[in-house]
């Protein structure tokens, strides 16, 4: 008998009308790593949810089939029976910690099974080796940065010694090294010999991240599973047509097949890449790649507007002690897109929300200075028609009841003339393509339209400066793709933006200039082919430039530049040498 | 940085040394006196042990602003309690010619003689004063005692298991929702939200903004820290208490001598009138 079986599965949520999961079958068997893959909404969570009991027990509706983990019918046991079985962690570490020491936090769970003294012990010892955190037994959770807090809730999980480990998208929050530890304690789990059954469901932008680790895919699309099969279902174009994408060494070998270069297996992990590139070059004799020659040419960064925003010796102290910024310096011209990019609590969203004046510097002789303008002097409602900020979560903005009537609300309470007020509402919509959606109910938009929504609101004031945090957090490849192409959108139009972001493959793409955050200070500051060319720098950050400026950069000895930054780019230089009539 | 009402882990005295048990039956003592005192006078006994214990502590002194602004908002009522009590009567230990000197008294017809005496002034400061009081105490505990310390605490004392889930789970909702306010406050301020009216009427529908997105939040929230403590298997079974009570000669001094003060407090108050005005 299989682990889990899904036999007919289908629900629905209370006051929904479309099935989030519909006539399921699956088997899942023990001791392999599963990867869960789908654009937001396609039912991921659903899924994972059933196993444990959150659907029906929590989240009711109609449910329909059998939902079986480990011979048990689900829907005829509590929660609390199914901990014992399954386990699943959540995307954000921060509610699924609840204890002064991360020994405390990893025994919560056996301690309310409870077990006795020993045998919890013994869990933590297993739980805290299994999640590398040994020797941070002590340490206070709040202490750790996120990619160990997330290890942690790993740790506490573990300890509950379930068959069935899952993990919603459990390294979306996370900075590069980060999300790779969590994977990588993941990885060490499944691959120690144990029968744990290992699920981790993935929207888009971590995808190759997440197929580095995994034997098995799962996708599901609208609620339905439209594949199952082997690691190597990563290089299925089918990925791209659904808005999942596909990681980017398959994307890459992919495009050079279809250019006519005779590429055997399209690789999904980075080794895999490295190797059949190695092989592809072997064939063909080639020792080391040339450079084309429009290719230093490419490299010159474009050159923008006057400065328009100066940030000199800033320094912010929260009390009682912490030091979130020391002494930043640091400036934005007309026109750049800026990413700014660093570990979770580096200062990243402390500097941006002094740059909006949310807060004021903690020493006397800083300086901010927007468009010339002293910001620590000025009203609120005054900086945010020259710059504005975007928060990361929609839903800590979004309170009208409709898309129109939320984007009305701030040239509304800026008292702006009702007509001004509808061309800009009208501009904003179509910006962030929520056109057609006006009259509908802002708490029924999918995630990435409440996204979008919520920029869209800031964008009738007319700030000259964005500043977006976590603009494509929570989107799939698609959204995320829509939501930069808006934002490129909105540099044309004459807008400045910063966007504080931990997705690597969006700032490689997008922006000018990167600014690296380490510990309240500045590491690194330049074009960003520069920046990402450096990743010893980048390391000192926990940050790793996206897959395809690695492959380059493994591929060092070859020729390759280590400051390739997309898809494209790596193919116009492999076809350029594989294929020198054609490029 | 710990937001208001929640635990910070720091290197003190009071984290570190002090049991949770002991910060509990202090807590009660203080609060029972509080409670039954009702001369200021005797209020800032209370107050003096809680101005070590803050400092202590290290409690960040920020928390106080929400005591301030319960204090002025109390004002009101308190006065208006206050103003009603001229009757030498209700004073059984001052004197009472002294009590009911009128600073600001009107005799009004159906009420009769209401206002100020030096008598309702010792009885206002008395009440804002326990306010003070026993919000310091409170932020105290909650400042130095962890979520896992307050439950293997509650559990020893046999304290019913929902009555610790729902204990808990406000612990950790608390601070979290917090920051959620600190964010839908600033995400509002962005688009120009002020909360610029005197009518009522225009600042309730004007808190929309901001009510609207906590609402959901708080919702979501509670449903993602009651996911995530059940699915540890939180108040399913019966717990074990990870932490044995271990109490040391400190805990046992802190205790006898709180339980030793608040008994003769108690003895002062029954018998002597010790405590009242």
């Amino acid at each position: 008998m299989a682990l889990i079986e899904l036999k007919n599965y289908s629900f629905r949520y209370r006051g929904f009308k479309r099935k989030a999961l519909s006539n399921i079958n699956l088997e899942i068997d023990g001791g392999s790593v599963v990867g869960l893959i789908g654009r937001a909404g396609a039912g991921k969570t659903t899924l994972l949810k059933s196993l444990i009991g959150i659907i029906p027990f929590v989240d009711a509706g109609e449910y329909e089939g059998e939902v079986i983990v480990n011979g048990l019918r689900v829907k005829e046991q509590t929660i609390g029976d199914m901990a014992r079985y399954v386990s699943i962690v959540l995307e954000n570490p921060e509610v699924q910690i609840f204890s002064l020491t991360v020994r405390d936090d990893v025994a919560f769970g056996p301690a309310n099974l409870g077990l006795p003294l020993e045998e919890i012990e013994k869990r933590v010892q297993y739980a805290i080796e299994e999640a590398e955190l040994k020797g941070f037994e002590e340490r206070n959770p709040n202490d750790l940065s996120g990619g160990e807090q997330q290890s942690l809730a790993i740790a506490g999980a573990l300890a509950m010694m379930p068959r069935v480990l899952t993990l919603d998208e459990p390294v979306a929050m996370l900075d590069p090294v980060g999300k790779e530890r969590v994977l990588s304690v993941v990885e060490h789990v499944a691959r120690r010999g144990s029968d744990t059954l290992t699920i981790i469901s993935e929207a888009g932008a971590d995808i190759e991240a997440v197929a580095e680790k995994v034997d098995r895919v799962i996708t599901l699309h609208k609620g339905e599973i439209i594949q199952d099969g082997p690691r190597s279902l990563f290089a299925d174009p089918i990925l791209d047509q659904i808005g999942v994408g596909r990681p980017q060494v398959s994307a890459l070998f992919a495009g050079l097949r279809e250019a006519g270069v005779p590429v055997n297996h399209i690789p999904v992990t980075l080794d895999e890449a490295v190797a059949e590139m190695k092989r592809l070059l072997d064939e063909r004799g080639i020792e080391r790649i040339q450079l084309p020659p429009h290719y230093g040419q490419r490299q010159q960064p474009r050159t923008f507007g006057e400065e328009i925003v100066r940030v000199e010796n800033l320094h912010h102290v929260y009390l009682p002690n912490i030091h979130a910024l020391k002494g930043v310096s640091m400036n934005v011209r007309s026109g750049e897109i800026v990413g700014i990019i660093g570990q979770n609590g580096s200062g990243k969203t402390t500097l941006a929300r002094h740059l909006v004046g949310l807060l004021k510097p903690t020493n006397r002789d800083a300086v901010v200075q927007v468009m010339g303008k002293d910001i620590t002097k000025m009203d609120l409602r005054q900086v945010i028609k020259m710059i504005n900020y975007v928060f990361q979560n929609p839903d800590d903005q979004i309170f009208a009841d409709t898309v129109w009537e939320e984007v009305a609300f701030a040239p509304m309470m800026m008292d702006m003339p009702e007509q001004e007020t509808k061309a800009l509402v009208q501009e904003a919509i179509e910006v962030f393509r929520l056109k057609g959606h006006e009259s509908d109910y802002t708490m029924s938009l999918p995630e990435d339209l409440k996204t979008f929504l919520a920029i869209a609101s800031i964008l009738p004031l007319k700030p000259r400066i964005l500043l977006i945090d976590e603009p494509t957090t929570g989107l799939d490849t698609w959204g995320a793709q829509v939501m930069m192409d808006s934002i490129e959108q909105l540099r044309a139009a004459g807008h400045t933006i910063v966007i504080i972001t931990h997705t690597m493959k969006t700032v490689a793409r997008y922006c000018d200039r990167v600014i690296v955050m380490n510990k309240g200070e500045i590491i690194a500051d330049g074009p960003t082919r520069d920046v990402f060319a450096r990743p010893e720098k980048l390391l000192e950050a926990d940050i790793k430039p996206p897959q395809i400026t690695q492959l380059g950069q493994r591929l060092a000895d070859r020729g390759f530049p280590s400051d390739v930054l997309t898809v494209e780019e790596m193919r116009d230089l492999l076809l350029y040498n594989l294929k020198p009539g054609e490029a | 940085m710990a937001y208001w009402l929640e635990y910070e882990s720091r290197d003190t005295p009071i984290h570190k040394g002090v049991q949770t048990l002991t910060k509990l039956v202090v807590f009660g003592c203080i609060g029972l006196l509080a409670g039954l005192w009702w001369d200021p006078r005797y209020q800032l006994l209370l107050v003096i042990p809680a101005i070590l214990l803050i400092r202590a502590s290290k409690l960040p002194l920020g928390w106080f602003k929400v005591v301030a602004l319960a204090i002025v908002t109390s004002l009101y009522p308190v006065t208006l309690t206050a103003i009603g009590q001229t009757n030498p009567n209700l004073f059984k230990v001052l004197d009472k010619t002294w009590a009911t000197t009128p600073i600001a008294v009107v005799t009004l017809p159906i009420a009769g003689r209401v206002g100020l005496t030096y008598g309702s002034i010792m009885w206002m400061l008395a009440a804002e004063l326990r306010t003070l009081v026993v919000a310091s105490y409170a932020f105290v505990f909650i400042y130095t005692t962890s979520m896992a310390e307050l439950t293997d605490t509650l559990l020893t004392l046999k304290v019913p298991r929902p009555v610790i889930f729902v204990v808990s789970i406000a612990y950790k909702l608390i601070p979290q929702l917090q920051r959620v306010v600190d964010h839908i406050l600033s995400a509002q301020r962005l688009r120009g939200w002020t909360l610029r009216y005197s009518n009522p009427v225009k600042i309730v529908r004007r808190a929309m903004p901001l009510m609207k997105p906590l609402m959901r939040r708080a919702a979501m929230l509670t449903e993602q820290i009651t996911i995530a403590t059940e699915i540890r298997a939180f108040g399913t079974g019966k717990p074990t208490p990870t932490r044995p009570l271990k109490l040391n000669r400190i805990d046992y001094a802190i205790m006898g001598i709180t339980i030793g003060l608040t008994l003769i407090g108690l003895y002062g108050l029954a018998f002597h009138n010790a405590g009242l005005l």
